[in-house]
Order: structure tokens, then C-alpha cells, then sequence
């Protein structure tokens, strides 16, 4: 049986199953970190912080986990977990685990399946540095109380306690509080990563005080602060591995150290991962004295083998690391450790790395060049990426990588950055786009927030298939020709590619600049009209950009034309597109920028001579009216073509020509084809 | 109208049952189908197959639950669907990426012969999954069947994406090692 025939017989399971997986959960946000208090009595600590959330997300029948180690011998010990069955009935289960009262207590919560509302907030004995104290005292967060069965669960938790500590069972009492949050947090930057084997790995860590008003003076030393880290595969392996080296201004003297409200001190350690280390995902634990935080970034050990630089070509992305495929997301990345084997390059976009490294924030588009740089492997690292495939390739003769803009480049620094060092005039600047000319080219700049995305590839062909968001054109004065400056691809789940059936080499295109958005050429598919022998039927295509929740969508639908055919999107169209996205949003809030696409509907006359494209603002959607924002009147069949120098277009009374394929060669045979 | 109605419109071969089944669930099942192809036109052609299927099949079957019922019928037709979409072109998105990860469970060779033997396997997958923790099960299924984005799983529990992609991890190698000791692979 293979994984597609597994994942059919997955759609026969048990549908109360899938009803309970279909139920709504309340959204709760995790917070960055959440730490309890639990007061220790130390010479050298004075805050012992355990983590509340760290949740045993999955608790092997052996019960192997890696718990907290206790300060005295670190003897697991058979323990009576007492819990609430699903009858209603309390039973008891042996539990091999070190005897710490975090760790009873998180095996007890584990198998009464209670959440990470549920915390153990402070334990303490009337002997406190005494396990066998006769009385326990347990601070509880608020929600065991609320919960429907607390009677029953503070009974078996009463129990549970109670056997397990050696005190009688009605000296053990509770008090419910909120969690306690403590003035001096530790952070950590630990983001997911992917290193191989024999590796490096950053982390940093620190402490802040989070008080508006209040210095947190604690002694210590760095040494009591050195971690350790455990790496862990999948709660069944670890590897130990001692962490080099310590902060710089490390002592070996106890010392005060003092946090100012706001103040922060970190300091970032290297994690070197074992040759021999088993590919998989490792968490890392680390231990400040008697502190102990469990992170929840995650390591993945893999294996590649690293090559020198390389022109890439993203073909596309494959979901698993924040992207999809054939989607822009906005993120910050270096690109690393990559394998080319001739044909195909695996890599990796270590979204870990770039937050240390001056790298480019903005969306990567399927088609975008990229150059890889490192210089940070030796040649003896070795790391293999999964799930990501890029297609290597070499860049054409005399084309350039597409420079990056970023938000504080000036406008002439920006286009210098594009190449465009010899302009000569800016013909109009707009909120969002800047219209200019230089030597040898007339030419349309669209900002996207912040950011000029123009980006040359010229290896668009008919057939080829890409994932339409905008077409921007590029006009040529010399010749007289426009191309395709960039083609950009489309975000979010519902991205659909179109084939691209003609390119536009040799059509003239005039276009308007709104004062809200600008022009967005959408490809006409013409398997006929617009020939000179012209047929009955006309396809067109329509591609439409909606915008919403910070996500975009490119929905496309293509019709047939017969004379005298007018094509709207109607309201009811509307209706059910908002239907759709209601399954996935919950509730559907649109927000339309002003700048952003267009609809458009095409009237063809009986002859078929003439089309009018109107393009209206999608924006409008919201006030119910749509507006046309932009026409384009295309002429079709044989007419005199009149080609005006200056202009460097293809005009008649106004109107814009889409040049059919023999008018097309007319004209090539009397321009110089562009390169 | 109540599923109970709707089920006997379908015994009484009335076909007011598609329609009453697209107002009830249409929405569902098309939500289904965009999650697996991405592709709207595609997505209602099979929401529309959907309610042939189950015309068909409604009667002898009379499933408890007509929703999830018609789902797993949308869920069929649309693996089927991007199966042969994809076949011809690189990619395959989410789908693709989830048959990866269930290779892990499938790798050690899962020897089911017949279809006797599917099903009885298909009722130890349902009690391995009922004796999972109820989060890890949702978050299973979530991915496997309704095959929701990793991202969209992390974001619905208000999980980490590398925190679910370690318990769909772990859960998967349990799986594997359940299905061995059930004698299901070879």
C-alpha cells in the first residue's frame, strides 16, 4: 500500500472522529512566555522558573521522558498516578519518573487530558527543604477549580500527591490563584532550523525585566548559568552535549548583577550537533542553575552537501517551512547549504539564520533570481534539505540579477538599484508608482509597500505556465517594443495558475495612470477573434486579485464570447465567491486597497472588429458600484496600422492594437527584433 | 432541514435530497475540496460529483453522520482529482507534501491484500486514533484528512509550527509502530 492509497483510507475513518476534529477552538494565542514562580530557597538563584506549558504533547507507554532531574540521586522511582477515567471512575496507573513535583504533577494532568490552562503554580511543605514534610500545601492556576469534574480530579490529584510524597492524604491542600508572573523573564531566540550534522547552531538567550519601576537585583554567577543542552529526537533519544563557551564577561566570582526596568542582558551560545547525531527533530533544553526552560523551536538534523555559488531560479515552494507552493510570503530569509546536482537544486531558507544576518525582507515571487552567497560553511559541512526545490539556472547573457529596494533608499538610489542610472526625467510620481523614461526605455515602477518590485525575466514563453498576480510592461523606445517586464506570483491557498498562451512581443499596449492604482494589463486569451480571419466564438480569460486579511487571492474563470456578448461579474458572483471564503475565515472581512486589481468585462461588436476592455476597480466591490477605472479599445482584424515615432506605439483614432500573429510579422520584419 | 429528513429523501428517491444536501453542506464540502486542489472550477466540479456519489449510494449506505459522510466522499473525488491534475506538472502542494509525510508511516510496507483486510485495518487506525490524546488525534486529522496546511493546523490550536510538525512527527512514528505490532506490515 502506498502513501496516496493510505491517505483514501484515511477519508474512511471513524466520522465522530472528524466531527470532534471539526469543532471550533477558541483561539488562543500562546504567549511568548509564561512563567510561574516557585520559591526556592538558594544561595546562589534566587528565581526558579519552571514552565507550565511545557505541555508532554505525546507520553510513550514506558513513560521515558526526559522529566526534571531532582538535585539529590537522580533515581526514577515507580509512582501511583491516580487520574479520572472516561467512566467517570478514578483509577490509578505506575508511572516510572523522577519523583519532582512538576513531574508527578504533569503526568497527572497529562492523563486526566487536561490543557495547558492547568498549572501547578508553587508547591510548598511545612519542612521546605524536605521531601517527607507532613503537610502540602499546592498553589493551583484557577482553571482546575472551574473545570466540571474538579471535585474528582482535586481527589485524585489529592491522592496522587499524597502517595507520592509521603503525606497523609488530607494534608494535602489546595489554593487556586492566577499564575503568578514573574517581574524577571528569560527569553530565548531559538527558531526552527536546520543544521547537519557535525554543525553549528545559535541560540541566544537572556533575561529582562519587565517591571516599569522596579531594579531586580540577583546574585550569581555566569558559570551557574551555563546551559546545558539535551538534545532530544523525538522524546525516545537524546544526545548530551555540553555547551562552549561562556558569555564574554563570564566570572567565575559570585557577583550582584543588576536589571533596570526594560533592561535586558542576553548573550548567544553555540550548539555543536554530534557527527554521529540521528537525523530527526531534537528539542533543546537548557538549564540556567537551577532555572530549566524547554524551548520549542525545534532542530532538524539533516544532510546536504554544500557547493559553491550559484545563480538560483525559485521554481516554487513547497509548504512545511512557511511558504506555498507557488506563493510569496513575506519573511526574511538567507538562502544556505544547498545541493546542485546539475538539474535540480535542494536548499534551504533559513528563516533562523536571516533574523541574524542582514538579509532582505520582502516576498520572493516564483521566477525571482537569486544569487547565493555563503560565507559562513567550510566545505565539510554537510546538511540535506527536505521538501524544497529550487530550479538552478544560468542566467541569460547581459541580464541582471533584480536589485533589492529597500524602504529607506531614496527614489534615485532605488532606481540606480534597477539600473535605470541614466534617467531622464520623472514623468509622474504617484503614491505608489512612479512613471519614467530614460535612454532606451519608458517605464512603469510599481511600489509595493515600501518596496519596488520589478524583477526582469525573459524566459516567458507560450505554453509556459506561471502564476499570475500583475504583468508590468516594459516599453522599449529604441525598438518600439513592449515586453513583459515581470510576471508575480500570487499568495495564499487559492493561487491558480494560467497559461500563458500568447506573449505580448510586438503588441502595443497604451495604458493610464489613476490616481489610485495602476495599470494591470490582464492577459486576453485570443484563440481567434482577434485573427484576421475572424472566428464566431472569442475566449477571454479573466484574472482577479482579491486582498484580504493580509492575504491575497488570484481567482481566474474564462468564458466564451459570441457576438454581442457582455461579460460582467455580477453581484451574485460576489455573492458566492464570499460564500466560499466564509468556510475558512469564520467571517469574511474584506479590506480593498485602493491600488489593488481590477475586474474587467469585454464588449465585442457583431463583427467581432472591435472589443472594448473596461477594467474597473476592484474596490469598489465594497460600495456594491463598480467603477471602471480603465478602457482599452483593441482592435481586431486588418486595419491600417499607423506607427507614431515619437509615441513609439501603434495608434489609430485612439485606440490600442493587440496585433494579431501575421500583423505581428509585418511588423517584426520592419523593426529590429529586441535582442 | 434536519439530516434524518434528508436521509429519507434519499430512500424515497426524492432529489430534493441533492439539494437540501447542497444547502446543508455544500459550503463544507467545497471547502473540503479547495483545501486538496486549490482550484475553484475543479473544487465544484467534484462538489458537484459529490452529490451524484452519494445519490448513489444513499440507499444502501445510511451514514450517521450525512456531513461527514458527503465530506469523505468530496475528500475521495478530490485526491482523485489532483492526483491527475498533478500527474503532468512539478509541484503538487499541500496534498503532495502530506503524501510525504505519511510515507513514513507507509515505508515499513503495509501488506493489506484485500479489501476485508483494508477494513479491519482501517478499524485499528480508528482505535489507535481514539486512544490518542485528543489534541494530537484533531491535529492528526486535521492534517490528514481535512489536509490542512501545517501553518492553518498550528494557528487553529494556537500551537507553534515546529510544535506541530513534532507531534504529527511523533504520532506518525506511533502509527507505524502500532501498525507493526497489529501485524499490518510486512
Amino acid at each position: 500500500m502506498n502513501e496516496q492509497k493510505f491517505t483514501d483510507l484515511l477519508g474512511h475513518i471513524d466520522p465522530a472522529l472528524i466531527a470532534r476534529a471539526e469543532e471550533s477552538v477558541p483561539m488562543r494565542k500562546k504567549p511568548s512566555f509564561r512563567i510561574t514562580l516557585v520559591a526556592v530557597i538558594a544561595a546562589l538563584l534566587a528565581l526558579s522558573l519552571l514552565l507550565g506549558a511545557a505541555a508532554i504533547a505525546f507520553i510513550p507507554k514506558t513513560y521515558d521522558l526526559d522529566y526534571e532531574i531532582p538535585k539529590q540521586e537522580n533515581a526514577s522511582k515507580v509512582t501511583q498516578i491516580y487520574y479520572l477515567s472516561e467512566n467517570g471512575k478514578i483509577k490509578r496507573q505506575s508511572v516510572l519518573l523522577p519523583p519532582t513535583e512538576q513531574n508527578v504533577f504533569m503526568t497527572w494532568k497529562h492523563l486526566n487530558g487536561l490543557g495547558d490552562e492547568v498549572q501547578l503554580l508553587d508547591v510548598t511543605y511545612n519542612d521546605a527543604a524536605n521531601w517527607s514534610g507532613s503537610y502540602i500545601t499546592v498553589q493551583l492556576s484557577t482553571a482546575l477549580r472551574e473545570h466540571s469534574d474538579s471535585e474528582a480530579l482535586l481527589d485524585s490529584l489529592q491522592k496522587t500527591l499524597a502517595r507520592s510524597f509521603g503525606v497523609m492524604k488530607q494534608n494535602v491542600s489546595f489554593i487556586f490563584n492566577d499564575t503568578v508572573e514573574s517581574p524577571l523573564q528569560f527569553y530565548y531566540d531559538l527558531p526552527d532550523a536546520f543544521v547537519g550534522t557535525g554543525g553549528k547552531i545559535d541560540i541566544t538567550v537572556g533575561m529582562r525585566n519587565v517591571t516599569d519601576n522596579q531594579n531586580i537585583v540577583f546574585t550569581g554567577a555566569w558559570t551557574d548559568f551555563v546551559p546545558k543542552a539535551k538534545l532530544r529526537a523525538d522524546s525516545t533519544i537524546y544526545v548530551e552535549q555540553l555547551i562552549l563557551p561562556l558569555p564574554n564577561d563570564s566570572t567565575t566570582e559570585i557577583a550582584e548583577y543588576c536589571l533596570a526596568p526594560g533592561e535586558s542582558r542576553e548573550v548567544t551560545y553555540t550548539f555543536d550537533i554530534p557527527e554521529n547525531a540521528e537525523l530527526g527533530y531534537y528539542d533543546l533544553i537548557l538549564s540556567f542553575g537551577d532555572a530549566k526552560m524547554t524551548f520549542e523551536g525545534a532542530v532538524e538534523v539533516v544532510e546536504t552537501t554544500v557547493t559553491g555559488d550559484e545563480y538560483l531560479q525559485f521554481a516554487e515552494f513547497l509548504n512545511g517551512y512557511g511558504f506555498t507552493s507557488a506563493s510569496s510570503t513575506k519573511f526574511r530569509w538567507a538562502l544556505e547549504n544547498f545541493k546542485y546536482d546539475g538539474d535540480n537544486v535542494f536548499a534551504r531558507m533559513n528563516q533562523a539564520k536571516a533574523k541574524w544576518m542582514p538579509g532582505y525582507s520582502g516576498d520572493i515571487w516564483d521566477g525571482d533570481f537569486c544569487r547565493y552567497q555563503s560565507t559562513t560553511f567550510d566545505s565539510g559541512y554537510t546538511t540535506h534539505v527536505q521538501k524544497s526545490t529550487f530550479t538552478a539556472t544560468t542566467l541569460p547573457d547581459g541580464v541582471k540579477l533584480p536589485a533589492r529596494i529597500y524602504p529607506d533608499d531614496s527614489l534615485t538610489d532605488a532606481l540606480a538599484k534597477l539600473g535605470f542610472s541614466n534617467v531622464q526625467e520623472i514623468v509622474e510620481q504617484r503614491q505608489n508608482s512612479v512613471l519614467i523614461s530614460t535612454e532606451t526605455a519608458y517605464l512603469c515602477l510599481r511600489f509595493e509597500k515600501g518596496y519596488a518590485s520589478i524583477d526582469y525575466c525573459d524566459t516567458i514563453q507560450d505554453g509556459d505556465t506561471a502564476v499570475v498576480r500583475q504583468m508590468h510592461l516594459k516599453y522599449d523606445l529604441a525598438t518600439g517594443k513592449f515586453y513583459y517586464l515581470y510576471i508575480c506570483a500570487a499568495s495564499s491557498n487559492y493561487a491558480l495558475p494560467i497559461t500563458i498562451i500568447r506573449t505580448n512581443q510586438g503588441q502595443s499596449v497604451n495604458w493610464e495612470l489613476s490616481d489610485e492604482q495602476s495599470l494591470r494589463l490582464l492577459e486576453a486569451v485570443n484563440t481567434g477573434a482577434w485573427e484576421l480571419d475572424t472566428p464566431i466564438y472569442t475566449d477571454f480569460t479573466l484574472s482577479m486579485m482579491f486582498s484580504f486579511n493580509g492575504d491575497s487571492m488570484l481567482f481566474e474563470e474564462s468564458w466564451l464570447l459570441d457576438t454581442n456578448c457582455y461579460m460582467e461579474i455580477s453581484s451574485l458572483f460576489i455573492e458566492e465567491l464570499l460564500a466560499g471564503f466564509s468556510l475558512y475565515q469564520g467571517e469574511v472581512a474584506f479590506d480593498f486597497p485602493v491600488s489593488d486589481d481590477a475586474l474587467a468585462y469585454v464588449e465585442l461588436d457583431e463583427q467581432h472588429t472591435q472589443a472594448v476592455l473596461n477594467m474597473l476597480n476592484c474596490g469598489k466591490w465594497l460600495q456594491g458600484v463598480p467603477e471602471i477605472v480603465s478602457t482599452m479599445y483593441c482592435q481586431v482584424g486588418d486595419q491600417d496600422l499607423k506607427y507614431d515615432p515619437d509615441l513609439g506605439i501603434f495608434i489609430e483614432n485612439d485606440r490600442v492594437l493587440f496585433l494579431s500573429a501575421e500583423e505581428k510579422q509585418i511588423i517584426d520584419a520592419i523593426l529590429d527584433p529586441y535582442m | 432541514m434536519q439530516d434524518r429528513d434528508i436521509l429519507d429523501l434519499y430512500f424515497a428517491r426524492d432529489e430534493r435530497a441533492i439539494a437540501e444536501s447542497n444547502q446543508k453542506y455544500g459550503t463544507y464540502c467545497l471547502g473540503i475540496a479547495k483545501n486538496i486542489l486549490q482550484n475553484m472550477q475543479d473544487a465544484e466540479e467534484c462538489v458537484n460529483d459529490t452529490w451524484l456519489r452519494a445519490w448513489n449510494s444513499i440507499p444502501p449506505a445510511c451514514p450517521d453522520r450525512l456531513g461527514q459522510y458527503l465530506g469523505g466522499i468530496t475528500r475521495h473525488i478530490s485526491l482523485d482529482k489532483h492526483r491527475y491534475n498533478t500527474r503532468a506538472s512539478r509541484g503538487g502542494g499541500e496534498v503532495a507534501l502530506a503524501y510525504d509525510e505519511i510515507k513514513e508511516v507507509v515505508d515499513s510496507g503495509i501488506n493489506v491484500a484485500t479489501q476485508a483486510e483494508e477494513r479491519e485495518m482501517l478499524v485499528a487506525i480508528d482505535r489507535f486514533l481514539w486512544s490518542l490524546p485528543e489534541r494530537e488525534c484533531n491535529i492528526f486529522i486535521r492534517r490528514y484528512y481535512h489536509l490542512d496546511p501545517i501553518k492553518d493546523v498550528a494557528k487553529r490550536y494556537g500551537l507553534t509550527v515546529s510544535n506541530v510538525k513534532k507531534i504529527l512527527s511523533r504520532t506518525r512514528a506511533s502509527l507505524r509502530e502500532f501498525l507493526e505490532k497489529e501485524g499490518y506490515t510486512v
